[in-house]
């Protein structure tokens, strides 16, 4: 795992960056990603950048999800979220989290449609029951 | 219990032509009873008749003074000390008379526990176009008409699935609290399960009836060096697509913390999310107290949730078509949430103030 911070990066090397990107690469995803690269770090965001096969710890990964570590271990002993063992260390693996990300979005995306439903919802609700 | 009282939708409608004290009563009444006759023809859904009792009062409230003459007329729990007196000149079933003031006059009609209202008109002594001497006429042969219609009966049914509803909702929130109450003093409570607003008690309740499956626990847990005790709230359901579902993750989560930024919310599996909040002296407070009394405090409203309380930036494109359409957004600082509120008149969330704005 790669974490590039926008105060390690000058001006300089992101208009080379972006003049690169611009004549050199052809379409795709490649260019589509240095893009995003230059873009984040120009508005201040730090790039965090992982193999699939990179490695996180389970703190590392609630600190990803933004969530307490013992949330993420309930997470990880319901087996939503793919994780192996190291000795007695539970160790969790870039693509699996990131995967488990998208998931977690779409639950928290349920969660929030949920919460604003109101009365609309309790109206249709019953037409599901008799 | 004070008996139910009812209208029928034929008087509300066809009878009450004046005295409205607000008119707006009367168009819905016209409205009630114009969706409730589609509903019949399965051209609207329950969900749509219910939608327009929603912005109406119940019908033995509505607010002409023959029909709260009625509804306090018939407000105790029997007829015990009250002399009612019989229209005399109906002969095939008793029905009573119903005054108010000078002007107003009625017949009403006692079916198992309701009253109903079935007929009102002016008193006019002495005249055909008297009331009593109009109904009589209009029913010599028969006053079938008169009686609560399929109509009624239709409305009757979605009332009573509102109230189960409600009932239900009431229950899940009731449930919530006391099980959170038992998780603080024993870290860990639940399975509670819920089965559907319908369930007949009788029936033992199985895993073919649940809706819903709750548990609650109580952890200490470490937030940027301190100790804090956090709630896990897992909700499993049936149908994860449902409008149910739907309810009962509003109305457990906000059950606790009606804040929806306060939640951290996980997946599970395809049928189970696990929800997370810090637990705070005021939620502990009302757990205890909620257990305690048995009841929801009077301040508690079932299924309340505070929306809208910061303005978030989000990097989505589509921000109109999201909100015109009921679509989450993510925010800036993690949050998901469904834009609807005006945003300028709130205050910038300070989450999303720290990520920053793009350059331009």
């Amino acid at each position: 795992m790669t974490i590039v911070k926008p105060t390690e990066v000058s001006s300089t090397e992101l208009s080379s960056l972006e003049s690169i990107i611009d004549v050199e690469l052809p379409s795709g995803a490649l260019k589509t990603f240095l893009t995003n690269v230059s873009t984040d770090l120009r508005r201040g965001a730090t790039i965090v950048s992982a193999a699939d096969d990179d490695i996180y710890t389970p703190s590392e990964a609630a600190h990803v999800l933004g969530l307490s570590r013992t949330h993420l271990y309930k997470v990880l002993d319901a087996g939503a979220l793919k994780y192996h063992s190291v000795g007695s260390h539970k160790r969790i693996l870039a693509g699996d989290l990131f995967e488990y990300r998208n998931r977690m979005f779409e639950a928290q995306r349920q969660t929030a449609i949920a919460f604003s439903g109101g009365t609309l919802a309790d109206d249709l609700a019953i037409d599901e029951f008799e | 219990m004070a008996r139910s009282r009812r209208v029928t939708l034929r008087c509300l409608c066809a009878d009450f032509h004046q005295d409205w004290d607000d008119s707006s009563d009367e168009v819905c009444a016209k409205a009630l009873r114009g969706i409730v006759a589609q509903r019949i023809d399965e051209k609207a859904r329950d969900s749509d008749v219910a939608s327009v009792l929603r912005r109406m009062r119940p019908l033995s409230q509505l607010r002409h003074p023959m029909i709260h003459a009625f509804d306090t007329g018939f407000s105790s729990e029997d007829d015990g000390g009250i002399l009612r007196q019989s229209i005399k000149s109906v002969k095939d079933r008793q029905w009573l008379k119903q005054t108010y003031s000078s002007r107003w006059r009625g017949a009403a009609i006692e079916i198992k526990d309701t009253a109903w209202l079935c007929s009102a008109g002016y008193h006019r002594e002495g005249s055909p176009e008297d009331f009593y001497t109009k109904f009589a006429s209009e029913c010599s042969e028969s006053s079938d008409g008169f009686l609560p219609q399929k109509e009624d009966a239709e409305l009757e049914r979605i009332d009573k699935k509102i109230a189960d509803r409600d009932a239900w909702t009431a229950q899940l929130h009731l449930s919530t609290l006391v099980l959170l109450a038992h998780a603080m003093d024993s870290s860990a409570a639940g399975p509670l399960t819920f089965p559907r607003p319908n369930h007949d008690d009788n029936v033992p309740v199985s895993e073919s009836n649940i809706a819903v499956r709750l548990d609650i626990s109580v952890e200490t847990v470490d937030v940027d060096g301190d100790e804090a005790s956090e709630i896990f709230v897992k909700i499993a359901s049936e149908d994860p697509n449902s409008q149910l579902n739907q309810i009962a993750t509003r109305v457990i989560l906000a059950a606790i913390d009606s804040e929806p930024q306060a939640w951290s919310t996980t997946w599970i599996s395809a049928k189970e999310n696990l929800h997370s909040v810090i637990l705070t002296n005021e939620i502990a407070h009302r757990a205890t107290e909620t257990r305690t009394a048995g009841a929801i405090s009077a301040r508690d409203v079932p299924g309340a949730v505070r929306l809208g309380t910061v303005a978030h930036w989000t990097r989505e494109d589509g921000l109109t078509q999201a909100t015109l359409q009921g679509d989450p957004v993510h925010a800036l600082c993690g949050h998901w949430f469904v834009p609807m509120h005006d945003h300028a008149s709130r205050e910038l969330c300070q989450e999303c103030a720290a990520v920053g704005l793009p350059d331009d």
